[in-house]
């Protein structure tokens, strides 16, 4: 049987990629298996996952056998060290709330993973993500959400070049992921039923990120003050990285009623509390570094959502040269924060996307 | 696709013959060697029978034989036990900068525990210098711990006048024979060793089994304790069928041992003689001294591992190195430790030939090889990334 081209197929352990591998593979494509391994074990520590996410190599692997197909581990751990954590690091030392896996995909799955692939003599490369791809007549590639609302996955994908979607096969789109682990299940696939691993890919057990980024940097945080909104000081802080805005738990602060962290000011080193949530809404965003995937005039009206797990809303966007745009949401927005993804929507179609780095209230 | 292996120095098929002799040591001859009974005693001389047949193959004792799980275990045992053993007296070991990793690591991990450690350099054929050695050895010196051939290059080393400078010195010498055993003969005697390891798998023999040859009279602090198997040396239930197996591998590989190096050295040189003539190829190690099965090429400005990999895609098994650094995401030690310059040891490929090995195989191998590099060179779509990883 002749091949219909040769894939590559980023499989990562998880069901979802091992399927779109299998699918690719069912259409006749030649494919190839290729696992990232991003950091170094260490035992130091209890993780939430395996150490190093040797866990998932073996199922990686596994499924890959199942599959018969040849399967490789590329290791990208100084990619990691550099694009993504470094990156994370210094965004949360500067009081700003970094999106490392929109960093990782941008660097790491489709950069070096799509340019050793390219090496391959592959004409593309799958990975599991929940999204669409739309291939035009005129070239034109246009992202679009995910069958899948629940698993759509766009948002990380909005500020991949339009040369990387070009290269991209996602065929995830168009099913859910209940159809995604009864297919794994059909293929005897040993993570068909294997829990979500989508979070946490650089976590400790009962430790958030930043807090682990700080270790692995071995940084040393000044401890600060926190403050009521009308300069009140409240208590103290362990470092401005430990806190995110809106964030409501974990805070340690009586105020009388609910606190939540208003502003990060880290010229000052203070973390803002407030205790009206109306505080934490805001009307505009100042966003830079956008990502055009869809050519787009200088002002337009579109959906906007400035966080994973945020219902878009509708906005009006101005763009101010290359680089600058605002973003005036026509419903206020909870909690949007400097340093994440502001992504841009036309109802199923991604327009682009922007770095957040000035909130308007 | 048709499917070629030439990577016999990662590990190697069983023997038919190996296979049949092990086979009744799975369920009927089930027995313990170390019980006293009628079903401990026939595993025991089954046991004993492979001890002489390894002894027969390297020169050694039935005595001096101990059964390992490996090659691995018996580097390990051999450079950790004489060192421990001796610390008292003599807390210096000397290895080279070219050994595989079971010797090198574990002298790392002795400079850890106060050992001193010298590592000789090599040349760029991979030879020592007697003079350093000589220079290197001295009262305190508890072991020499030598690669008899290379498992990158394939180079044997030089090792007249070795034994005089470890003798002088009162020092205890240790052979890792591991990829020499079964392709070149291997005496015990003529090494003048007081130690050396082979293991079962690169001979045709099972995996999971080994020797570590320990002259009679030698002593050495175990690694295992508990069941005092192997006269105390190497506690732990034998793996009775593993160690049969390795002995017919023994015996094989003694009997053929000059026949199967012809056949090895005229598919290598036939596989030599291809590659010679893909452009700005360069072969790697000693031409001269060198096991009959083995080959490392350069292809400098490519990457092995790319280069690998493609030829797994076309179904050609060969390696970047030893099968127990592949991948790791560094440059080769024992090449960089020859003089290699980053560019030629990054594009060094290691072909290794064996028992089922033809000439059609070398000649598509070469055909391929040379259609890869020069495809990348035109399109220019090298794998420049060179991490490639394994688990």
């Amino acid at each position: 049987m002749k091949s219909k081209g040769r894939l590559v197929a980023a499989i990562s352990g998880g069901v979802d990629s091992s399927v779109a591998a299998a699918i690719c593979l069912e259409e006749g494509y030649e494919v190839i298996g290729v696992t990232l391994k991003l950091k170094d074990c260490d035992d130091s520590r209890e993780r939430r996952k395996a150490c190093c996410g040797a866990d998932d190599f073996i199922h990686a692997r596994l499924a890959a056998a199942k599959l018969g197909i040849p399967h490789y581990f590329l290791d990208l751990k100084a990619d990691f060290a550099r694009d993504v954590l470094t990156y994370a690091w210094n965004e949360y030392r500067v009081g700003r709330t970094p999106n490392p896996c929109v960093m990782c995909n941008f660097h790491l799955k489709f950069g070096a993973l799509a340019k050793y692939a390219d090496g391959l003599g592959a004409e593309g490369l799958i990975t599991g993500h929940y999204a669409e791809l739309e291939r035009c007549a005129d070239g034109q590639i246009n992202l679009r959400h995910a069958a899948d609302d629940e698993k759509d996955q766009v948002y990380f994908l909005a500020m991949l070049t339009r040369q990387q979607l070009s290269f991209c096969r996602f065929p995830l789109g168009n099913i859910t992921k209940m159809q995604v682990r009864e297919k794994a299940a059909s293929l005897g696939l040993s993570n068909a039923w294997k829990a979500e691993s989508q979070d946490a890919c650089f976590g400790y057990k009962g430790e958030n990120f930043s807090r682990t980024l700080a270790e692995y940097f071995e940084a040393d945080m000044p401890a600060g003050e926190v403050v009521t909104e009308d300069g009140k000081i409240v208590g103290y802080h362990d470092g401005i990285h430990n806190y995110t805005i809106g964030q409501r738990k974990g805070l340690g602060i009586a105020l009388g009623s609910p606190a939540y962290v208003a502003a990060i000011d880290a010229e000052n080193n203070r973390i803002i509390l407030t205790t009206n949530p109306e505080r934490l809404k805001s009307v505009c965003i100042e966003t830079s570094k956008p990502n055009w995937l869809v050519d787009m005039p200088d002002e337009f009206d579109c959906e906007a959502q400035i966080r994973y797990n945020q219902t878009p809303v509708q906005a009006h966007v101005v763009k101010h040269g290359s680089d600058k745009t605002i973003v005036n949401f026509k419903t206020p927005v909870t909690a949007s924060a400097p340093g994440q993804l502001a992504a841009f929507y036309n109802d199923r179609l991604v327009l682009g996307g922007a770095f957040i780095d000035r909130v308007v209230q | 696709m048709r499917r070629i292996y030439l990577d016999y120095n990662s590990t190697t098929p069983l023997h038919p013959g190996v296979l049949e002799e092990m086979m009744p040591f799975f369920n009927t001859k089930f027995g313990n060697p170390s019980s006293l009974h009628f079903s401990g005693r026939e595993a025991a001389a089954a046991l004993d029978l492979a001890r002489c047949r390894a002894g027969k193959l390297i020169g050694a004792d039935v005595d001096e034989i101990i059964f390992t799980c490996g090659g691995t275990e018996s580097n390990n045992l051999a450079v950790a036990g004489i060192a421990r053993r001796l610390k008292a007296a003599r807390n210096h070991i000397i290895t080279t900068s070219v050994e595989h990793s079971s010797v090198y690591d574990q002298c790392v991990r002795l400079e850890n525990e106060g050992f001193k450690v010298t590592y000789l350099p090599v040349t760029r054929q991979g030879e020592i210098s007697l003079n350093d050695l000589e220079q290197a050895v001295n009262e305190r010196t508890a072991l020499i711990s030598l690669i008899l051939a290379n498992n990158e290059t394939g180079t044997i080393l030089n090792t007249e006048g070795v034994r005089e400078i470890a003798k002088k010195a009162g020092a205890l010498l240790h052979y890792d024979a591991v990829q020499a055993v079964g392709k070149i003969p291997v005496n015990v005697i003529e090494l003048g060793a007081d130690l050396l390891s082979l293991s079962g798998h690169k001979i045709y023999g099972p995996k999971g089994s080994g020797v570590l040859f320990l002259r009679r009279g030698v002593a050495l602090q175990s690694v295992f304790i508990g069941g005092e198997q192997e006269n105390t040396r190497r506690s732990g239930t034998h793996n009775v069928p593993a160690i049969i197996g390795l002995g017919k591998a023994c015996e094989i590989a003694g009997a053929e041992l000059e026949e199967y190096s012809q056949h090895c050295a005229r598919l290598r040189d036939r596989l030599q003689s291809g590659i010679l003539t893909i452009p700005d190829s360069i072969i790697n190690g000693c031409l001269e001294r060198r096991i009959p099965n083995t080959l490392n090429a350069s292809f400098p400005g490519h990457y092995g591992s790319g280069l690998a990999v493609k030829l797994d895609l076309a179904g050609i098994a060969v390696s970047t190195g030893s099968a127990c650094s592949a991948g790791r995401n560094e440059e080769s030690r024992v090449l960089k430790n020859m003089g290699l310059t980053s560019r030629d040891l990054l594009g060094a490929l290691r072909f290794s030939v064996g028992r089922h090995t033809t000439e059609k195989e070398i000649d598509y191998t070469v055909q391929r090889l040379a259609e890869i590099v020069s495809a990348e060179n035109s399109i220019g779509n090298k794998l420049n990334i060179v991490n490639l990883d394994k688990l």
